[in-house]
C-alpha cells in the first residue's frame, strides 16, 4: 500500500534521531505518523536496534501491528503493546529483583477490588466502625468505592504512593486501610491493575542494571496517546527513554479523557519537553474524516468535529431499499463496484476489502448479507467484541469464576462470588486448600436446583485440572449439555443461546492463546491472565471485509463504511426506544461512533419492509431511523 | 602453534561458559565450565561423546537426534523421566574474559527478544536456558523444550529453578557436530554435509555464466575435432537429422558439460602430494580424507561467518568434534591443536591423542572417568598451581608425556634409576609390559618435584604411587608435597626405600652384591680381550660394599637396566627386591587385574 504523507507528517516520520513531542489534533494522522516512523526506521534507515512502541489500549497496539504487518521480522525488531502488558513482561522477567518469585495474578475488576477492600474493613476491629457508619449497603459501597479511588490515585503517582505508605497522605483510616489492603493483596498473591505499573517502576528504579537491559535493547521509544499519561506512566517512560536515540510522544491535548486516572497532559507538554529537551511539532490537518463524514456526524451533534481543517471531500450516500434482502444485495454490489474500480481520489492506494467495514446495531442484521457473501468471492469476517472476558450467560460467568478459583485457590473474592451466584447466602472460608475440592464443596452446597449448571461445570473444571490442553474437549462437553437441556425444554432459551455463544467465544480465545503458547508451557493461570489483559481476544486476525456491530469497532476506522439496518427499533434499538431517556442518548452516541468509523466514504442504508419468520405472507413496513432522518434534514 | 596468539581472532563477544546436565546417558548430574577450547580426555565409554551430544542438543540440534538410549538408566535399571541440560551464555571481552554486558550486536539480534537476558548478583549480563527432553514411552516419541532460566543458582539446587517462558531459536549461535566417522568423499556427495551446503551456494553472475558456457562449447568442439572417434560418432549420429528433422541442430557430443549448473554439481577436489602429480581425494588414505573433512567444515563456518559479517550480524559457532586425530600420523596429530585454536567461536573436542592433549593448556582439559554407571568429570586444577608448577607439568607431562593423561595408574619417583629399573621389575612381576595395564612410570626430576604430579593425578582421580629414596632429604620432600596437596603424610600409596638409603645402597643391604657386581662387569663391555675381562671381573669382585655403592651411584643412568635384568634373572623368590615387590603388590590390590579392554 502506497502511503501518501503530508509534508508535515513526513517531517516527523523522517526526522533524524532526537526527541519529539508531536501535538496532533484529531484525525491528523497520529497513529499513522508513529507507524510510518517505525517503518521508516526499520526499512529505510535499516536500524539494527529495537523499537519500543507503547499504547494505552490493546486495540491501538493491534492496529499498529496490523498496519506494519508486512514489515519483515516485525515482532523480532519491535515491541508494540500496551504499557501494562510491557510492564507485565518486566515483572515476569525480573520480579525476583523485588521479591516476586512468580508472576502474581492480576485482579482487574473493580467489583473484585471493592470486595477485597470490604474484607479489609470488616476484618479489622478498628476499621469496621468506619464502614458501619454507613447504614445502607449502597452507602457502604459508595464509601468503599471512594476509598479505592483514593488508593488508585496514590498508586498512579509514585510520590503519593510513598506518602500514603509512610502515613503522610490521607486520613489515619485511609493509611491503615491502604496498608492492610496491600497486605491482603500480597497474602493472596494477587496484584491490582495499578500495581503492574508500580511494580515495574520499582524494578527499573531500584535495579538500574535491569533498566540498563531495556536501554540496551530498545534504542527508540514511541508513545501514543501521550495526553493520557499519569505520573507513574510518565516516570516509566522517563526511565525507559533515558538513553534512547529518539523518544517520540504523540498526543492531542484536546482529547485528554482519562482525567480521573491521575492522568494529565502536563506530563507530555511540560515534563517531557523539560526532561528530554524535546522539540515540539504540530499536526493540524484532518485526514481522518472526509467532509462528507463530518457533515453527517455533525448532524447528530452540532459542530462536534471541525469541518474547516478537513482536507478531503469523500462521499455520503443514503439508500432506501425495499426490504433487507435488497439492502444486502445493494451493499454487496457496491462493494464489488468499489473493489473493481480499484481506487478513489480521496483514498490512498488501492481499495481493498480490509479497508471496508459494514456496521450494524446487532449482528442479526448481517444474516442476508452473509448469505450473499458466502456465495461470492468477497472474503469477510465477523468481528468479535474486544476487551476482557465478555461472558454474558450464567453458565459462562460461573465457569470463569471456577477457573479463577482453580488458578488461585487463595483468592477469596471469586470464591465468594461463585457462592453468591449459586444462591448460597452465608459467607464462609473455603475448607480445603485444594481448588477442585473447594469447587466440589460449593457445587454440592448449591444443591439440586443448580445441578443443570453445576454438573456439567464440575466435569469441565475437572477435565481442565487434569490437563489444560483438554480445553476444547471441555467446551465440547459443556456445549453438549447445554444443547441437551435446550432440546428437553428445560431452562430459559435466552440463557442457552448466550451460553452457546459464550462457549464459542471461550473456544476462540483458547485457540488464539494455544497458538501463541507452546503445548507444554500452557497453563490455566496464564490463559486466564492473558484473558484479563485482553491479549487473547481474537479480532485483527480476521481477513477481508469486516462485518461488525458498533460496539466491536470502537476506536477503529475504515476508509469505507456501510451502516445497515437504520430503522426505528433497529438502530435505535427497540428497548431504548421503549425506555427513552439515557438509553436513547446512548443509542445516539453509538450512532455517532458508527458514523465516525468512516474516514472517506459513508453509505447509510435501510429496508423499507422486513420479513417476519412467523408470517411468511406479509412484510412489515418499517420507519427510517430518527438518526437518518436528522442527517437528511441537516444536509445542505 | 603460535599462530593462534600471533594473529588475534575476531571475537564473537560471547561464550557458552557453563553447562549442567541431568540424566543424559551416563551424565546423571554434572556441571562443567567451558572455555574457547575444551578437550575431553578419558577412557572409552566414560561419557565424552554423551557430553558432546547433550550440548549439541541444547544448542540447537533437533529432537530427531534423541533416542531412548539417551535417558540415564540408574543402577536399579529404571529410565530417568526427563533429561535436563542447562546452558549459560556470558558476554566476554576481546581477551575472552567475562565482562559486564552483552555486545550490542547480540542484543540487536538474538538476545534482544523480550526478557532473555538476566543479571547475576554483580549485575553482569548472562543468558541461560534449559533444554528439557521427555520421552513418551507409549508413542515412542520425544519432546524437546527450551525455556529461559531467570537464575543460575549454585549447583546443588540447579534443577529446582523455575523457568520463565520459552527460549527462541538463537540463529546466530550455531552448533556443529562432527563425528568420528567423517569422510570428505561422502561430504562431497551429501547435500546436508558442510561441503554439500557450500557447493549448493556456488553463485556465478549471469553475465559470467553466458561467457563461461560459450567457452565450454568451444572447448567441446576442440575436443571432438581432435578425437577421431568422437568425430566419427558425431558424423554417424548426424544421420538422425534426416530421419527425425525435429532434432534441429542435431546431436551434440559433449565430452564436458556445457551447462554451468551441471559443471558446478560435479565439483571435485584434487589433492597434490607435492611431488608433481595430483590425485582425486578418493585415492587418498582415510587420514587425509578425515582431515580434509574438517577443513571443509572450517571453510563452511568461515563462509557463514563472512555472510553474517556482511549482514552486520554476530556469529558464534560452537563445534563439537569427535577424535580429530582419527587416522592421522603422530606428527600430523601434533598440528591438530594448532588448527583447532585457529577457529572462531568455541570448540569442544574429545580426543585419545596424547599429541593433541600434550599441546593443550592445562585448563582446557576435562578428564572423564566412570564411577559405577555415572560419569565423573574433572578439570585439571590449573588454578591451584603456580606458574612454575604449570610450566613443569607442561614440560614434564604434557609436551613429552601427554599419554600420562590416558594412564590408568602412575608410579612416581625422583630419578632415572627407577625409571629404567622399575618397568623391568614390573614386567617380570606381571608377565607383560606395564603399558598393557596403562601403568606409567614417571621420574619427577629430582626431589621437591612431586607436588604438581600428585595434584594433577589426585584431581583427575588416577591412582598414583610414589617410590621414594630413603634419604632424609628425599623423605622430607615427599612429605612436603603430601602436606601441600592436603593429604596424609602416612599415605598408603607412598613407599620408601628402607634404612634411609637410596636404591643402590638398599640393594647392597639386601644382599644383591653378586648381581650388582655382574651388572657392573657387563657394563664395562666390550673388553679388549679375555684377560682384560678377567682382570676387571676380579677387581670388581674385590670391591667392598662402599666401593660398589659409590660406583653405582656415580653411574646411575645406564647401570640400572643391567642390574635390574641381573636380579630378575635369578628367577626365584628374591628376583624382585622386597621394597619394589611391596609397591607392585599394592598396585595389584588397587588396579583391575587385567589390562583394560577398549569398548567398541
Amino acid at each position: 500500500m502506497s502511503i501518501q504523507l503530508s509534508p508535515a507528517q513526513r517531517g516527523i516520520v523522517e526526522a533524524s534521531d532526537g526527541h519529539y513531542l508531536v501535538v496532533a489534533s484529531a484525525g491528523s494522522g497520529k497513529t499513522r505518523v508513529l507507524t510510518e516512523r517505525v517503518r521508516h526506521l526499520l526499512e529505510a534507515q535499516k536500524i539494527r536496534s529495537r523499537i519500543l512502541a507503547l499504547t494505552f489500549t490493546n486495540k491501538a497496539a493491534e492496529e499498529m501491528r496490523h498496519r506494519l504487518q508486512n514489515v519483515p521480522e516485525l515482532s523480532d525488531r519491535t515491541y508494540i503493546g500496551t504499557i501494562h502488558s510491557f510492564c507485565q513482561t518486566i515483572i515476569e522477567a525480573h520480579g525476583t529483583a523485588i521479591g516476586y518469585a512468580a508472576m502474581p495474578a492480576i485482579i482487574e475488576r473493580e467489583s473484585d477490588r471493592i470486595a477485597m477492600l470490604e474484607e479489609v474493613f470488616t476484618q479489622s476491629a478498628e476499621l469496621r466502625s468506619y464502614l458501619q457508619r454507613h447504614d445502607t449497603a449502597q452507602a457502604r459501597r459508595k464509601f468503599l468505592y471512594e476509598v479505592l479511588e483514593k488508593f488508585s490515585f496514590c498508586k498512579r503517582d509514585w510520590k503519593e504512593f510513598e506518602a500514603i505508605t509512610n502515613g503522610d497522605w490521607g486520613s489515619q483510616v485511609e493509611v491503615q486501610a491502604f496498608r492492610e489492603y496491600q497486605e491482603h493483596l500480597s497474602s493472596q498473591r494477587v496484584i491490582d491493575f495499578d500495581d503492574i505499573l508500580l511494580l515495574a517502576y520499582r524494578i527499573l528504579s531500584e535495579r538500574p542494571a535491569i533498566a540498563g537491559i531495556y536501554h540496551r535493547t530498545y534504542h527508540y521509544l514511541f508513545v501514543d496517546e501521550a495526553q493520557d499519561l499519569n505520573a507513574v506512566q510518565y516516570a516509566l517512560i522517563r526511565i525507559l527513554g533515558e538513553n534512547s536515540k529518539s523518544v517520540v510522544l504523540v498526543g492531542d491535548p484536546n482529547q485528554a479523557i482519562y482525567g480521573f486516572n491521575g492522568s494529565s497532559k502536563r506530563f507530555m507538554l511540560d515534563d517531557f519537553s523539560q526532561d528530554f529537551g524535546a522539540s515540539q511539532v504540530e499536526l493540524r490537518e484532518n485526514y481522518r474524516s472526509s467532509r462528507s463524514v463530518i457533515r453527517a456526524a455533525n448532524a447528530l451533534y452540532e459542530c462536534s468535529i471541525d469541518l474547516d481543517n478537513a482536507a478531503l471531500e469523500g462521499e455520503l450516500e443514503i439508500v432506501a431499499c425495499s426490504d433487507e434482502e435488497e439492502e444486502a444485495s445493494w451493499v454487496s454490489k457496491r462493494i464489488e463496484t468499489l473493489i473493481a474500480g480499484g481506487s478513489h481520489p480521496d483514498i490512498d492506494g488501492p481499495i481493498t476489502l480490509d479497508r471496508i467495514a459494514v456496521l450494524a446495531r446487532n449482528r442479526y442484521v448481517f444474516a442476508p448479507l452473509q448469505v450473499i457473501l458466502d456465495d461470492s468471492r468477497i472474503e469477510y469476517h465477523l468481528r468479535q467484541p474486544g476487551g476482557g472476558a465478555a461472558l454474558e450467560s450464567d453458565l459462562g460467568r460461573l465457569f470463569d469464576l471456577g477457573v479463577r478459583v482453580l488458578v488461585n485457590p487463595l483468592n477469596r473474592l471469586h470464591f465468594s462470588e461463585l457462592r453468591r451466584r449459586l444462591g448460597i447466602s452465608n459467607d464462609v472460608l473455603a475448607k480445603s486448600k485444594d481448588a477442585l475440592a473447594i469447587l466440589t464443596d460449593v457445587c454440592s452446597e448449591a444443591g439440586e436446583s443448580y445441578s443443570d449448571l453445576t454438573h456439567p461445570l464440575m466435569d469441565a473444571w475437572r477435565m481442565l485440572v487434569l490437563d489444560v490442553n483438554k480445553f476444547t474437549r471441555a467446551m465440547d462437553a459443556l456445549e453438549t449439555s447445554v444443547k441437551e437441556l435446550a432440546v428437553s425444554g428445560n431452562g430459559a432459551n435466552e440463557e442457552q443461546l448466550l451460553a452457546l455463544a459464550d462457549i464459542d467465544f471461550l473456544r476462540s480465545v483458547w485457540s488464539n492463546y494455544s497458538r501463541r503458547a507452546a503445548k507444554d508451557s500452557r497453563s490455566l493461570a496464564q490463559f486466564r491472565n492473558q484473558m484479563s489483559t485482553g491479549e487473547t481476544v481474537p479480532n485483527v486476525d480476521g481477513k477481508g471485509l469486516t462485518l461488525a456491530t458498533v460496539h466491536a469497532v470502537k476506536g477503529l476506522e475504515y476508509d469505507i463504511v456501510f451502516i445497515m439496518g437504520l430503522i426505528e427499533g433497529g438502530f435505535p434499538d427497540y428497548r431504548a426506544v421503549k425506555s427513552g431517556g439515557s438509553a436513547l442518548t446512548e443509542e445516539k452516541n453509538d450512532a455517532f461512533v458508527a458514523l465516525t468509523r468512516a474516514k472517506r466514504l459513508l453509505y447509510l442504508t435501510w429496508p423499507q419492509n422486513k420479513f417476519m419468520p412467523w408470517d411468511k405472507e406479509n412484510r412489515a413496513v418499517q420507519r427510517k431511523s430518527r438518526f437518518l432522518a436528522e442527517i437528511e434534514r441537516k444536509l445542505p | 602453534m603460535t599462530a593462534a596468539t600471533a594473529t588475534p581472532l575476531p571475537t564473537t563477544h560471547i561464550r557458552v561458559d557453563a553447562v549442567r546436565i541431568g540424566n543424559f546417558r551416563s551424565l546423571r548430574n554434572i556441571e562443567m565450565d567451558l572455555g574457547t577450547i575444551t578437550l575431553l580426555v578419558g577412557m572409552n565409554n566414560t561419557g565424552k561423546t554423551s557430553f558432546l551430544k547433550a550440548l549439541h542438543l541444547a544448542l540447537g540440534a533437533d529432537r530427531r537426534l534423541i533416542s531412548s538410549d539417551d535417558f540415564f538408566i540408574g543402577p536399579d535399571g529404571n529410565e530417568a523421566a526427563k533429561i535436563l541440560i542447562d546452558v549459560r551464555i556470558v558476554p566476554v571481552d576481546a581477551d575472552g574474559n567475562r565482562c559486564q554486558h552483552f555486545d550490542q550486536s547480540w542484543i540487536d539480534n538474538d538476545f534482544g527478544g523480550s526478557n532473555l537476558i538476566s543479571l547475576d548478583s554483580e549485575d553482569r549480563d548472562f543468558l541461560a536456558f534449559r533444554t528439557q527432553i521427555t520421552h513418551d514411552v507409549v508413542k515412542n516419541d520425544f519432546t524437546l523444550e527450551r525455556q529461559i532460566l531467570p537464575d543460575w543458582p549454585p549447583f546443588a539446587t540447579w534443577q529446582e529453578v523455575a523457568t520463565r517462558g520459552r527460549a527462541p531459536r538463537f540463529e546466530q549461535l550455531a552448533s556443529f557436530f562432527i563425528d568420528a566417522q567423517r569422510d570428505v568423499i561422502g561430504d562431497l556427495r551429501a547435500r546436508g554435509s558442510y561441503m554439500g551446503k557450500l557447493l549448493s551456494k556456488i553463485e556465478i553472475p549471469d553475465a559470467a555464466i553466458a561467457e563461461l558456457e560459450e567457452r565450454l562449447r568451444t572447448l567441446n568442439d576442440d575436443i571432438v575435432s581432435q578425437s577421431e572417434v568422437l568425430n566419427h560418432i558425431r558424423t554417424f549420429l548426424a544421420g538422425l537429422n534426416r530421419t527425425l528433422p525435429s532434432f534441429g541442430e542435431g546431436v551434440e557430443i559433449n565430452p564436458v558439460s556445457t551447462k554451468m549448473r551441471d559443471v558446478v554439481k560435479g565439483v571435485g577436489v584434487q589433492f597434490s602430494d607435492g611431488a608433481g602429480s595430483s590425485f582425486p581425494l578418493e585415492s587418498h588414505g582415510m587420514g587425509t580424507r578425515s582431515w580434509a573433512s574438517l577443513l571443509t567444515f572450517d571453510a563452511y563456518v568461515s563462509w557463514t561467518g563472512k555472510l553474517a559479517e556482511r549482514e552486520g550480524l554476530p556469529f558464534h559457532p560452537v563445534l563439537f568434534l569427535e577424535e580429530p586425530e582419527a587416522h592421522l600420523h603422530p606428527n600430523a596429530q601434533r598440528s591438530v591443536y594448532g588448527q583447532l585454536s585457529l577457529g572462531v567461536g568455541q570448540r569442544i573436542v574429545s580426543t585419545h591423542s596424547p599429541y593433541i592433549a600434550g599441546q593443550a593448556n592445562l585448563g582446557e582439559i576435562v578428564y572423564f572417568s566412570k564411577d559405577g554407571v555415572e560419569s565423573k568429570l574433572r578439570r585439571l586444577p590449573s588454578a591451584a598451581l603456580d606458574a612454575e608448577e604449570i610450566r613443569k607439568i607442561r614440560r614434564e607431562v604434557m609436551r613429552t608425556r601427554g599419554e600420562l593423561l590416558f594412564a590408568s595408574a602412575i608410579v612416581l619417583f625422583e630419578g632415572e634409576t627407577e625409571e629404567q629399573a622399575l618397568p623391568i621389575f614390573a614386567s617380570h612381576h606381571w608377565n607383560h609390559h606395564p603399558f598393557e595395564r596403562g601403568v606409567a612410570f614417571v621420574g619427577v626430576g629430582g626431589e621437591g618435584n612431586y607436588f604438581p604430579f600428585i595434584r594433577i593425578f589426585e584431581a583427575i582421580g588416577v591412582p598414583w604411587f610414589i617410590l621414594s629414596d630413603g634419604e632424609q632429604n628425599a623423605c622430607n620432600s615427599v612429605r612436603a608435597a603430601l602436606v601441600k596437596a592436603g593429604l596424609t603424610t602416612a599415605h598408603p600409596n607412598v613407599f620408601t626405600i628402607p634404612n634411609g638409603k637410596a636404591i643402590e645402597g638398599y640393594l647392597i643391604d639386601e644382599g644383591y652384591q653378586a648381581e650388582l657386581k655382574n651388572a657392573v662387569t657387563e657394563f664395562h663391555k666390550p673388553f679388549h680381550n679375555a684377560q682384560h675381562e678377567q682382570a676387571k671381573r676380579t677387581e670388581i669382585m674385590g670391591w667392598s660394599d662402599s666401593d660398589l655403592e659409590a660406583y653405582l651411584k656415580s653411574n646411575k643412568t645406564g647401570m640400572a637396566p643391567h642390574w635390574a635384568k641381573a636380579i630378575i634373572a635369578r628367577n626365584d623368590a628374591r628376583s624382585i627386591p622386597t621394597a619394589i615387590k611391596n609397591l607392585l603388590a599394592k598396585m595389584d590390590q588397587l588396579l583391575i587385574p587385567t589390562p583394560p579392554v577398549p569398548n567398541p
